[in-house]
């Protein structure tokens, strides 16, 4: 090897090295800033210099298999990246000799915005926070700048690895609008983290959803150990990790609370951790009144680990806060009469969606950027020019950039159709995983459980994760577990039983809910149905909640597609279940008519045992009753006396 | 016949009235709320101080300088100021005899000779080394006492009466030499060592004060400090009014491990702390500051802008906290917080100050808010866009929250306790030394101990007696064997403070009373006593009502009728 020389670049903005500040690429080399590296958000380059390239290798991407040799810094010897070397599929060959960089920022805000196919519209808000040397077991750190304190300390005084916190409300249509722009959870709250092996642990969960539900003004504190499922498959961490020493050191908690509504009490805290709260950047959008006047909203809070060197002897935790809406502008100048019928109904400003403007990107931002992702197809207008357009993810994608950092003043981005009318698409590209789930059966006494899960990829069987979780006062039974391809029974002892590992957690009543985890390999272009039967139980009287008769939230169960690389999470809505509902009364009900009961009894017995009952004595009666007279002539004698006598009735 | 039906009539009867006058208090038990016995006469003993009273007990020796022999009887001295100094200390000016009695002082004065000459150099001849204004500042002597002990070291001097007091439990004091005589020694101290303590005493009998006739003072630095916690967070916050024009960093972390640190690690007998810290931009005023504009005509238009400037008026300072919008509470624990604010003003409202009440600058553009926290406002020059406090611009920040903090924490400033005293006869100087780097000094900290001491049983005893009161109140509360235990334990540890301090043993005695505030914090703020329904007597009878009634009804009528037969026998016998 010889001397390797270092080239200094001159341009309007200069990559770095984020180790040693060695120069590696300008702006204008950029092909692409719509990709996902493994820590966060990456860069497609068209080309790259002062690097230092790995051995290839095969890796299974979201876009399919690539040939990819790892980039590192020449100078500092840090993976930066990789190169793409070769790519299997035709709509992924312009990658081929590119360059990925990874971004690593301190602090960035971005706001996605794209356009659905049923002319809805997709904001994606995300602000990501970086703290240097927090992130290992036991770190103590106290000072903070940027990063939130409220997250930092509980993150530290619970000792998380990882933390996932989801607000949602609403549904995600994957039908429509294909996979989310992050990832996705079910409706209400879903928390998840990896905590810190120790002692403590369960009362570190504990603490953990008091001191969320406290911050976030929502009811986490009733995630108890009823809710509470340790999940085998699903999960995984999405910061850096190796097996073995994940499972030695660190254990999974997992809650939801399907019926938990979503208001601006959540929302507010969710911005005081930003570091420009909502006065400036992309955040001072964020108007409460209209992002929950929205189809689909989604906010979330996602602390984890990221790795600074390959070797990951050097960790920076991250905070990242995402916000997704998906508004309808069609329906909301339906409601304001703004346009008249059936002209310009899917077009839409930034103003008109949040009634606000962006004055200045937040100056805490490193990066502040505002992308629209272009529709394929149609006939519109782009308010005002982008400074930049890249490609995006496929082919024919275009992502126009607005850099906040740079035309800073009053962007008011705006985008207009020019068509007479708004026309639903019908042909939609379906994602190529999507599942329906259904509650079956009918009655107060038994149910059951069915879930469709397509596959719509031509040639691919795909693995996936099947994960739910069923409340315990539905009694599932195991043996009714039974699996259909295409409406087919498969049996599970035939080669084509497409479960390959299942962990099932039975119930107990009153204390853990039942748990199955399925990994099935769905077969290419197919229907798998999974049903399973359960009884529902008649609960106590105070297990109701205040409003029974509405019914039962089920939570939503989760399927994990996994592929060599990374997963994807694919989330299914909450279900509302009715149980049987006693009345209410009832428990004085009962007690007053058992006592009456009792008293009625108590009564007849006392005075069978204090009362004598005698026929009354008549002539025929004194001679058939020869026997007796005796006792007769007592009573007569009585009657003489002229007191009323009750006698003992004895037996003779 | 009849007789024999009669009789089991009757036996029957009675039977049944038995087996139910004997069930009634077993239904009466199973149906009762559990309550487990507390102290209740114990607690009033201890509430009106008659188990035992509080003694705060000081010891001084004096060293007095000699050369051999006596000058004047050191035993005279020492008896004739003891009992003095008895009568001072505890001279109440409130004139309650009841505290008087409750909260004593007792003094106990003994003294030695002190041998202060040593061999001078040219021969075997004994002289005076401190005779004259020699430097005592550096002088070493042994120090081993305890909290409640104190040396005063007295020696002559030339001219003038000065008074050394140290930093340790030590005062040197010397005296002219044509005063040296023992009445005018037992003059001086007679009222130099009440006025130690004067302060110290007036707060204590303050907490007794208020404790026993639940009467609120209006003393402002006893409404300035925290209430007693084993733990406080201490969060230094720096506020930004505006990032867009300045981006401010701070080097805290070496700032308090540098300021603050020594001042902590010393006080953390009393209480421990948990400190951090964050930045907060945009941390805007929720009021518009007071702007202060000059039109003096001999300088031109721009020099006039530039010695404008925004102020605070002390009406405006309540306001100034925006607790919606700064991050200010922690997720996490439930201990008291002290906040400590660096606040940079945003450009349009800079330079910010803080005028008195009189119009005038504060000294140091800060202001405390009691029992919450101190806030200083810093006008750094951000006119390059970024700023950065260093360790040494931090230390004049830190010097006011440290100052804040002392009072926060109930330190009483010593310097201010002496210096009114002016004696009519004989003038006295008096010297400090130079503040410690823990910027607590020991006299300061025995004080902040004693005081702890006696706002802890205090509190302890009023808390007792609360849950005392609650408990006998309301007779549906569930009082668990745990509540009890609890009670018995705070109890005991008020017993063993008081005996501790009576042995002058101030360490032991803090202990144990920290342990009496906890546990009798722990038995009223026990969960299970909140949850005050298990079963209502009210809902116990409506339950049981519609089976008492129908029994009771043929049960009661058989009796008045039995009765009534007997009655009509009696007669026909007659």
């Amino acid at each position: 090897m010889g001397l390797t020389y270092r080239t200094y670049l001159e341009g309007s903005r200069v990559f770095g090295c984020s180790k040693c500040r060695t120069h590696l690429s300008t702006t204008e080399s950029i092909i692409s800033k719509a990709f996902q590296g493994q820590h966060g958000r990456a860069y497609l380059f068209d080309n790259v210099v002062n690097v230092e390239e790995g051995p290839s290798e095969d890796r299974h991407m979201t876009t399919g298999l690539h040939t990819v040799k790892d980039i590192s810094c020449s100078r500092c010897r840090a993976v930066l990246g990789w190169k793409y070397e070769k790519a299997y599929e035709q709509s992924q060959r312009y990658k081929e000799g590119r360059y990925i960089l990874e971004k690593q920022l301190l602090c960035e805000e971005s706001l996605t915005i794209k356009p659905l196919s049923d002319g809805k519209l997709l904001t994606h808000f995300q602000f990501s926070i970086q703290l240097e040397g927090a992130a290992r077991e036991g770190a103590r750190f106290n000072h903070y700048n940027l990063f939130p304190r409220a997250i930092g300390q509980i993150v530290q005084q619970y000792s998380a690895r990882e933390l996932h916190l989801t607000f949602t409300q609403g549904r995600w249509e994957y039908e429509k609008w294909g996979y989310p722009l992050s990832f996705s959870a079910g409706t209400g709250v879903e928390l998840w983290a990896w905590l810190w092996k120790n002692e403590k642990l369960d009362d570190n969960w504990k603490s953990l959803t008091n001191a969320l539900a406290g911050l976030f003004c929502a009811s986490l504190n009733f995630i108890d150990e009823t809710k509470t499922v340790q999940p085998q498959l699903s999960f995984r961490p999405e910061g850096p990790h190796n097996d073995t020493e994940l499972f030695d050191s660190a254990e999974l908690r997992s809650g939801s609370l399907p019926h938990e509504n979503v208001c601006t009490e959540n929302l507010t805290p969710w911005i005081k951790l930003l570091p420009c709260k909502s006065t400036a950047g992309i955040a001072s959008l964020l108007n409460g009144h209209e992002l929950y006047n929205s189809n689909f909203h989604s906010m979330s809070i996602n602390v984890r680990p990221i790795c600074q060197d390959s070797e990951c002897t050097h960790q920076k935790l991250e905070i990242l806060q995402t916000l997704s809406t998906v508004i309808n502008p069609v329906r909301n100048k339906e409601i304001r009469g703004i346009v008249e019928r059936f002209i310009g109904f899917s077009d839409w400003s930034l103003n008109e969606l949040y009634s606000r403007k962006i004055s200045r990107a937040c100056p805490l931002a490193k990066e502040s950027n505002l992308l629209l992702i272009i529709p394929e197809e149609g006939d519109f207008e782009i308010m005002p020019e982008a400074d930049q357009v890249i490609k995006g993810e496929t082919v024919n994608q275009n992502i126009a950039i607005y850099d906040l950092k740079k035309d800073p003043h009053n962007l008011e981005l705006s985008m207009k159709w020019n068509e007479s009318q708004f026309t639903y698409d019908n042909q939609v590209i379906l994602p190529r995983v999507f599942a329906h789930r259904y509650f079956s059966g009918y009655g107060q006494e038994r149910g059951g459980i069915k879930v469709n899960i397509f596959n719509k990829s031509p040639d691919l069987t795909i693995p996936i994760v099947y994960y739910d979780v069923i409340p315990w006062y539905l009694k599932l039974y195991l043996h009714t577990l039974k699996v259909k391809i295409n409406g087919v029974e498969v049996n599970s002892k035939s080669k084509d039983y497409p479960i390959k590992d299942l962990y099932y957690q039975p119930a107990v009543d009153r204390s853990r809910p039942a748990v199955i985890e399925a990994l099935i390999h769905l077969p290419s272009n197919s229907i798998t149905t999974l049903s399973i039967l359960f009884d529902k139980v008649f609960l106590k009287y105070t297990e109701h909640p205040p409003d029974p008769n509405r019914g039962f939230d089920v939570g939503p169960a989760v399927i994990t597609v996994i592929s060599s690389n990374e997963a994807e999470d694919n989330q299914k809505k909450a279900e509302g279940y009715g149980l049987p509902t006693p009345d209410f009364s009832m428990p004085y009900n009962v007690i007053t008519l058992t006592c009456t009961v009792l008293a009625l009894f108590f009564g007849s017995m006392f005075n069978l045992l204090t009362r004598q009952f005698v026929g009354l004595l008549t002539l025929n009666d004194e001679k058939i009753d020869e026997g007796k007279q005796d006792e007769n002539k007592d009573i007569v004698d009585r009657k003489n006396e002229g007191t009323e006598k009750q006698i003992l009735s004895e037996d003779k | 016949m009849s007789k024999d039906t009669d009789k089991t009539r009757r036996f029957i009867l009675i039977s049944f009235w038995t087996v139910i006058i004997l069930a009634l208090p077993l239904w009466w038990k199973t149906t009762e709320i559990y309550r487990a016995q507390l102290p209740f006469t114990e607690v009033e003993q201890w509430s009106s101080w008659e188990v035992s009273h509080l003694e705060f007990p000081t010891l001084f020796t004096l060293h007095i300088a000699s050369k051999g022999q006596e000058t004047f009887s050191f035993k005279e001295l020492t008896s004739s100021l003891q009992e003095h100094l008895l009568s001072s200390f505890n001279l109440t000016e409130t004139n309650q005899t009841i505290i008087k009695t409750i909260a004593q002082f007792p003094v106990k004065v003994e003294s030695r000779p002190w041998q202060i000459w040593e061999e001078s150099e040219s021969g075997n001849r004994m002289v005076w080394v401190f005779m004259g204004d020699m430097d005592l500042t550096n002088l070493r002597l042994d120090s081993l006492t305890n909290n409640g002990h104190y040396d005063i070291y007295i020696l002559p001097r030339a001219d003038s009466n000065v008074l050394h007091v140290r930093n340790n439990r030590q005062a040197i004091l010397q005296i002219a030499t044509n005063k040296w005589n023992r009445d005018v020694i037992e003059k001086i101290l007679a009222h130099l060592i009440p006025s130690f303590f004067a302060e110290e005493q007036k707060t204590i009998k303050q907490f007794v004060f208020e404790s026993s006739f639940e009467a609120k003072a209006d003393d402002p630095s006893s409404m300035r400090t925290l209430k007693y916690s084993p733990l406080y967070q201490i969060t230094f916050s720096l506020m930004n009014g505006d990032p867009s024009d300045s981006l401010v960093d701070w080097e805290i972390e070496e700032a308090v491990s540098t300021y603050l640190k020594p001042f902590l690690d010393e006080t953390s007998v009393v209480s421990n702390f948990t400190i951090d810290s964050q930045i907060q931009h945009y941390a805007a005023l929720t009021f518009e500051p007071e702007h202060k504009t000059f039109n003096d005509e001999n300088i031109d238009d721009a020099a006039n802008f530039a010695r404008s400037y925004y102020f605070l008026t002390p009406e405006s300072l309540p306001h100034f906290i925006n607790s919606a919008e700064w991050n200010l509470a922690s997720a996490v624990s439930s201990y008291p917080t002290m906040n400590f604010i660096l606040y940079v003003p945003s450009k349009k409202q800079s330079p910010l100050y803080i005028h008195d009440s009189k119009g005038v600058f504060t000294e140091n553009n800060a202001f405390l808010i009691p029992r919450w926290g101190g806030i200083v406002i810093s006008n750094p020059d951000t006119s390059n866009g970024t700023y950065k406090f260093t360790i040494e611009e931090l230390k004049p920040v830190m010097e006011i929250f440290v100052s804040q903090l002392r009072g926060l924490l109930g330190v009483q400033e010593f310097k201010s306790a002496l210096s009114p005293i002016q004696l009519s006869e004989y003038s006295i100087e008096i010297n400090y030394a130079s503040p410690p780097h823990t910027a607590i000094t020991l006299w300061e900290f025995d004080n902040l101990v004693r005081r702890r001491i006696a706002e802890n049983i205090v509190a302890a005893v009023s808390t007792l007696k609360s849950l005392s009161q609650l408990v006998s109140e309301i007779p549906n509360m569930v009082v668990l064997d745990h509540i009890q235990i609890e009670v018995l334990n705070a109890l005991e540890s008020l017993k063993q403070s008081c005996i501790s301090l009576r042995e002058m043993r101030y360490d032991l005695a803090l202990d144990y009373a920290k342990q009496a505030i906890m546990r009798s914090e722990s038995a009223f703020f026990d969960p299970t006593m909140v949850s005050m329904l298990y079963f209502p007597d009210e809902h116990k009878y409506a339950i049981y009502m519609p089976l008492f009634v129908p029994i009771s009804v043929p049960l009661l009528v058989a009796v008045i009728r039995e009765v009534r037969e007997l009655k009509a026998r009696k007669n026909v016998k007659q």
